[in-house]
């Protein structure tokens, strides 16, 4: 069987070639993107266990202390690990080559190079010693990380004092680096991961899926020739099944080799503040067979479902009777699972894990039916266009329409669903605030209420008449009932970071900082949901790319026939391209609008609208635009030659 | 006699190193109707797409009129084909989405006409050929006999002056074969055009008021056919 399978794909001639080689294209394709989808969940988590040690749990009796605390370098946030050895038996935190002698500063790779040529008292003062060492990967959440780790003796006032700030360790007695927490940015991250990743996965296992009916498509005549003369059901399926499978596999192992290849290159992506390691693209290697094996599995179950007519009934496909129209069930199910949607996103409180599931699980389901309305959606605007259509293109677009709902609908598939995401993306802010300079800067910390007089006039000692100091009493920001004692230092913008420094070394606990420090943070992740966007919307879009070329190639490998005589009856290439063009682009204009609008009025309610209101939500929709129509009438022009060859071929039995 | 409508002069043509035409001569006047014939593989398909303009010949010339039509670029001739020329081949040239009726109607739209008025002539022709009240069938949904004479009306609605058709009945029965063949060449009378009929058939053969017979790619003058007619 497989013998002759495989001698039905040579001998079927250059197009079954094309149409098997577009189909291991496709799957290729989709391999690749999934396996990048998947693992940049695991990449995640990669990132976030190499920051658990900065976070173990408190031992008591242990055998050294570590706190934690977040400074500031001009726009840069940097992560301090104080450590003070109790005992002999401290173990060396990861990273570092020994447990860190007090005095000795170990900085992170990205650490020296921003510190290079830095003056000792604009940074390195605020740690009270020297540069001893560089802290290994292992201890990095990626390669951009700004980290120090900080040597100090036990009764330091840095491993002394409380932590007000709830995103810094607190001093505490541990016995280990294991068993921690992991920074707490990744508890932002990785849902916002999985929902990239629904936003991803939907759309390319569409169009892998729809690149198994391509192969499908161009068999089914032979296969009903073949059910003609007796082969039974189970043994066309079989048969298309192996021709099929063995392209997805070749396809699924070409992508996934692509892909271990590309990872280099995929590690560029700046994510938090940088780069990634390589190794943590591969984070999740396990599960590279298993994506391995689903695409495969994808496309041949898409297939044996695109053979059901033909298995059932092989005269429908080799007389061509009218097909039946689609129902508006279709419409039907997508309400239904908007309303679903909109309704469990309304109750949506305050973020549960189980509902906010249900919801990704829901937004999936909607791209998903979204795919299933498209079809019924084509036929309507065939309709309307047969009943309208005056000349030969728009009538032979709107009969195409009508007739295959579901094949125009694959050429235009990838760009509605890419439209549908984009609408939903626009909504997200991801504005960020200009910061501006000032003549002077403020710099404020929260010190221990008790010694807060003391603490003030230390600092203005050592400041020395460099800044302005005063005491304040604020409201604390994480617990409004509790006032704290804070000191702020004014000072010429010049000045700051060696101010900053010497205020750091006397007020131990937190770090002072500008008002604008705070968000340096959430910028941090701004540019991370923005870089996150960007790569979102890359893949639906080269997805959407991809699939529109394929199908408007598979669409004239289709209907070879019927341009051969349209040829031969005089009918010229330009009406046949005014045809093929209306046929995408119409149902384009009308699906592809209504999903980005879709896209936007089911999401607002979950996501607000203060995406519009930045620059990048019009952006957004304006790039979505120019790529859609781009990526649709690129795909026309991509198989105009072969509509030509297709048209001039008149051997007395062209396949 | 009337001067030639379709001439065509020392046709040749090679597939690789196969010859399918060797230099074949061709003339055909308007109502006279030329049945072409002789075994398989020799060159039957390949005159009648040389004279159609649909391949170049690779020597020879092929005059409309007196004009000359084979060194016409592709547009040209492939309005040519959608103007004064018409086509009917064994089955399928019909296009599986569209109902009888518009697919009767594309030429004329082809050529600029509104579909509403092109639909017009559509129907009459549908009608005259006794199709009256299935204009809305689609190819899959007619008879083999049914579709070959909604071809036929298709072929007929831009009032050709040469009728090029290649094994027309082919997958007919004879009776609808018979039928289909005699509303063939009566139309092509009352239209004053002329007709190329590809057959293997001596019955329609017959029927046709001239036959030429290709072997090997040449024209076959020898007295068999002589004797036969
Ligand atoms: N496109 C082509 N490529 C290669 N060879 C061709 C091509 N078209 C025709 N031939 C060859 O040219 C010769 C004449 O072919 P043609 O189709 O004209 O025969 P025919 O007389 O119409 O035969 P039949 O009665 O079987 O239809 C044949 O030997 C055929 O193999
Ligand atoms: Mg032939």
């Amino acid at each position: 069987m497989t013998a002759l399978a495989w001698r039905l794909t040579r001998l079927g001639g250059r197009r079954a070639l094309l149409s098997t080689g577009l189909t291991a294209f496709a799957v290729a394709a989709t391999a690749l993107l999934l396996q990048f989808v998947v693992a940049c969940n695991f990449a995640f988590v990669e990132r976030a266990d190499r920051t658990e040690w900065r976070e173990p749990p408190a031992a008591e009796g242990g055998s050294a202390i570590l706190a934690s605390a977040i400074d500031y370098y001009g726009d840069d946030q940097i992560t301090r690990i104080d450590l003070a050895r109790l005992d002999d038996d401290a173990p060396a935190p990861p990273g570092l080559d020994a447990f860190p002698a007090p005095g000795e500063v170990w900085v992170s790779p990205a650490l020296a190079e921003l510190l290079e040529g830095v003056p000792d008292e604009d940074f390195l003062a605020r740690y009270d010693g020297a540069i001893a060492g560089t802290v290994g990967a292992e201890a990095l959440a990626h390669e951009g990380e700004l980290l120090a780790v900080v040597g100090r003796e036990a009764d330091d006032p840095a491993m002394t004092t409380e932590r007000s700030d709830g995103d810094m360790v607190s001093p505490r007695t541990i016995d280990g680096f294991s068993g921690g927490e992991a920074s707490m940015v990744y508890g932002v991250y990785r849902p916002a991961a999985i929902v990239a990743t629904v936003l991803m996965a939907v759309p390319v296992a569409v169009f892998g899926a729809a690149a198994a009916r391509l192969t499908v498509a161009r068999r089914d005549e032979r296969l009903a020739a073949l059910r003609l003369i007796g082969a039974t059901p189970a043994q066309v399926v079989r048969l298309t099944l192996i021709e099929t499978v063995l392209a997805a596999v070749a396809g699924t192992i070409a992508g996934t080799l692509l892909w271990m290849a590309s990872t280099p290159l995929f590690a560029r992506i700046p994510i938090d503040g940088g780069p990634w390691y390589v190794a943590d693209l591969w984070g999740g290697a396990a599960w590279m067979p298993v994506v391995a094996a689903a695409v495969p599995l994808m496309v041949a179950v898409s297939a044996v479902v695109g053979l059901r007519g033909v298995v059932i009934s092989p005269l429908g496909v080799a007389r061509r009777v009218r097909r039946k129209g689609l129902g508006a069930i279709r419409l039907a199910v997508f309400a239904a699972v908007a309303v679903a949607f909109l309704t469990l996103s309304q109750l949506l409180g305050s973020g549960d894990m189980i509902f906010t599931a249900v919801l990704l699980v829901l937004f999936g389901a909607m791209i998903a039916a979204l795919n299933l309305t498209g079809p019924w959606a084509v036929q309507q605007i065939g309709k309307i266009l047969a009943g309208t259509a005056r000349g030969p293109a728009r009538m032979l677009a709107a009969r195409r329409l009508l007739d295959d709902p579901k094949a125009a609908w694959r050429g235009v598939a990838g760009v509605a669903l890419a439209g549908f995401i984009a609408g939903s993306i626009a909504l997200v802010p991801m504005g960020q605030p200009e910061l501006e300079t000032t003549a002077t800067e403020t710099l404020s910390a929260v010190v221990d209420s008790g010694h807060a007089e003391e603490l003030a006039s230390r600092a203005e000692a050592a400041l020395d008449g460099l800044a302005e100091v005063e005491l304040h009493e604020r409201t604390d920001r994480f617990d409004e009932s509790e006032t704290v004692a804070v000191v702020t230092a004014t000072t010429p913008t010049g000045e700051l970071e060696h101010v900053r420094s010497i205020l750091t070394a006397t007020l131990a606990g937190d770090p002072p900082q500008r008002a604008t420090d705070q968000t340096i943070l959430s910028n941090q992740i701004m540019a991370s949901v923005r870089v996150g966007a960007i790569v979102v919307l890359a893949v639906v879009f080269a997805t959407a790319a991809l699939s529109a070329g394929i199908s408007s190639i598979g669409s004239v490998l289709d209907r070879r026939k019927t341009y051969r005589l349209l040829h031969l009856s005089g009918t010229p290439q330009r009406v046949l391209d005014a045809a093929r063009r209306q046929e995408t682009l119409l149902p384009l204009a009308v699906i592809g609008g209504a999903s980005v609008l879709a896209g936007m009025a089911l999401n607002a309610p979950l996501i607000g609208s203060q995406g519009l209101q930045d620059a990048s939500g019009a952006l957004i929709l304006g790039v979505t635009l120019a790529i859609g129509t781009a990526a649709v009438i690129g795909a026309g022009a991509l198989s105009r030659p072969l509509l030509r060859a297709t048209m001039n071929d008149v051997s007395p039995r062209p396949d | 006699m009337s001067a030639p409508m379709l001439t065509a002069h020392a046709l040749r043509k090679h597939y690789g190193t196969a010859v399918a035409l060797g230099g074949v001569d061709f003339a055909v006047t308007g109502g006279e109707s030329v049945a072409v014939t002789g075994p398989s593989g020799s060159g039957k398909s390949t005159l009648l797409h040389c004279l159609a303009g649909v391949i170049r010949p690779d020597e020879g010339e092929v005059r409309l009129f007196g004009e000359r039509i084979d060194s016409l670029s592709e547009r040209e001739r492939s309005s040519l084909r959608r103007t004064r020329f018409a086509f009917l081949f064994q089955f399928g040239q019909l296009l599986p989405e569209l109902p009888a009726e518009e697919n009767v109607a594309l030429p004329l739209m082809l050529g600029g006409t509104p579909r509403r008025k092109a639909l017009g002539p559509a129907r009459e022709r549908l009608a005259q050929l006794g199709l009256a009240g299935k204009e809305d069938r689609r190819p899959g949904e007619l008879s083999g006999g049914e579709a070959q004479r909604v071809a036929l009306a298709r072929a007929l609605v831009v009032n050709p002056a040469v009728v090029f058709a290649d094994e027309p009945t082919g997958a007919l029965d004879r009776a609808t074969g018979d039928q289909v063949m005699g509303v063939l060449l009566q139309t092509v009378a009352e239209l004053g055009a002329a007709l190329v009929v590809v057959t293997h058939d001596p019955l329609i053969a017959a029927r046709c008021t001239r036959t030429i017979e290709i072997r090997d790619g040449l024209l076959h003058t020898g007295e068999m056919t002589e004797a036969r007619r």
